[in-house]
């Protein structure tokens, strides 16, 4: 029988791009039959018993705001700097709470930056996600030599893009090795609104289906993160940011997801899978609205 | 309390030597989203590292969305040789979708997704190979 290590290590930062701490595995549940491991589905991003284990988490996924941000270039061609915040904003973000999330906010706008190709944009982002770092305390993850080698590679947008998350995975290491967890969650959580905003903001302009279906699809990552937040929520410093997105996920439960497996296909010669299996996003109109509405609340909220 | 103190010194040792192994294991298994191991495609992390110190019947397991159009890299390691991981990738209704058992446990896989879904991802030792240690996985897509 085989012991599940339920919650691996979280590791997160998204844009990420993180690195675990580490050593944070929870041995703590059997996984003897199916119906067990359904439990598990709901319950394994119960806040109760996730972070709380004795060593570092549960392991989850959040999508990548480099990801959004190539969905959204797919949809709309040029770069819009209205939808982004002011690099130069860094002085405002006096507590740890304000860094944290907007170091993750910061990432979102420089990978964006980086998919359009508009590197002045994304320098002046990986300076002030240096200057947050250093706030935060982080080192090891964001310095000279990095932003000088992201500056090197502007010819080539795949090396700033792994450039870049280097310097958010050794931002991640430092924190969970550290037992910053919150930072990184908040890393972690700014970086994943800012990406929503802009799919938002990309659907206001375009009507696209396929953005509408990918704002859909955010679902899960919301979940997760609202039960981030509150294992890390002792001080109740985050209680206004939790409510915000609970009220958020009031709309997301309204989404219909339909989901019909279907055998994969493996090709061996080339190692790839395949997987031909169809799904689908059904919401109505009025809470797509509603669920921009709130998105953008939330975010203004969180860059002032 | 010498003893004491000599046992909180070999545990924190050991600590020591496991975080230390994690960590350099991340980079090899970095390496599998780099170009040089693959076809020329690089694979951007998906911004999260996901490991854990196990022991022989223990697994770890986690949730991540694939979204459709993508192509993804599940990439795992757990020591100087390839074959250490064995990881399995389930569908939301657990439905197998691919186990590198099939393949020589091969250290790292690609996933083309027509249609996004929520899978799992289980990795562990194979106990013929290796008993204990670090273990590693990570996930890239393909922009």
């Amino acid at each position: 029988m085989k012991i599940l290590l339920k919650y691996f290590c979280l590791s997160s930062i998204t844009l990420a791009l993180a690195s675990c701490g580490g050593d944070g595995v929870d041995v703590d549940v059997e996984q003897p039959d199916d119906s067990e491991i359904i439990v598990i589905q709901d319950s394994e991003l119960d806040s109760a018993s996730a972070l709380n284990a004795s060593i570092n988490g549960k392991m989850f996924s959040i999508p990548s705001p480099i990801q959004m941000a190539t969905m959204i270039k797919d949809n709309v061609s040029s770069f819009n700097e209205e939808m982004l915040t002011d690099p130069e904003n860094v002085a405002n973000f006096t507590t740890e709470f304000k860094r944290a999330i907007n170091m993750g906010i910061y990432g979102a706008d420089l990978g964006y930056a980086t998919i359009y190709e508009n590197n002045t944009k994304a320098v002046s982002y990986l300076s002030s996600v240096e200057k947050l770092s250093d706030e935060l305390g982080i080192s090891g993850a964001f310095d000279q030599d990095l932003l000088e080698r992201f500056i090197e590679n502007g010819n080539d947008q795949d090396s700033m893009l792994v450039i870049m998350s280097e310097g958010y995975r050794e931002g991640d290491r430092f924190l969970k090795d550290n037992e910053e967890h919150d930072v990184a969650t908040l890393i972690l959580t700014g970086g994943w609104i800012e990406s929503l905003y802009f799919a938002a903001l990309s659907y206001e302009e375009t009507q696209s289906q396929d953005v509408a279906n990918r704002i859909g699809e955010q679902k899960t990552a919301l979940k997760t993160i609202i039960e981030l937040l509150n294992d890390y929520n002792n001080d109740e410093y985050y209680s206004s940011l939790i409510e915000d997105l609970t009220d958020l996920q009031t709309d997301f439960k309204l989404i219909e997801f339909n989901y019909t497996y279907i055998d994969p296909i493996h090709d061996s010669a080339n190692h790839r899978t395949t997987i031909k299996s169809k799904s689908s996003v059904k919401m109505e109109g009025d809470v797509l609205n509603d669920i921009i509405t709130k998105i953008k609340n939330i975010r203004n909220g969180l860059i002032g | 309390m010498k003893r004491l103190v000599l046992a909180i010194v070999v545990a924190l040792s050991a600590i020591g030597a496991q975080a230390q192994e994690c960590d350099s294991l991340v980079n090899v298994c970095y390496e599998y989203l780099a170009p040089s191991k693959s076809d020329g495609k690089v694979f951007i992390s998906d911004g999260q590292v996901y490991k854990a110190f196990v022991d022989a019947e223990q697994s770890a397991e986690f949730k991540v969305t694939l979204y459709g159009g993508s192509l993804y890299r599940i990439a795992t390691t757990a020591g100087t040789k390839d074959d250490y991981v064995i990881f399995n990738v389930y569908d939301q209704e657990r439905n197998l979708l691919f186990s590198n058992a099939d393949e020589d446990n091969h250290p790292y896989w690609d996933f083309k997704i027509d249609n996004t879904l929520d899978c799992y991802v289980e990795a562990y030792l194979d106990i013929d190979k290796k008993v204990s240690g670090c273990l590693v996985v990570l996930i890239g897509f393909n922009k």
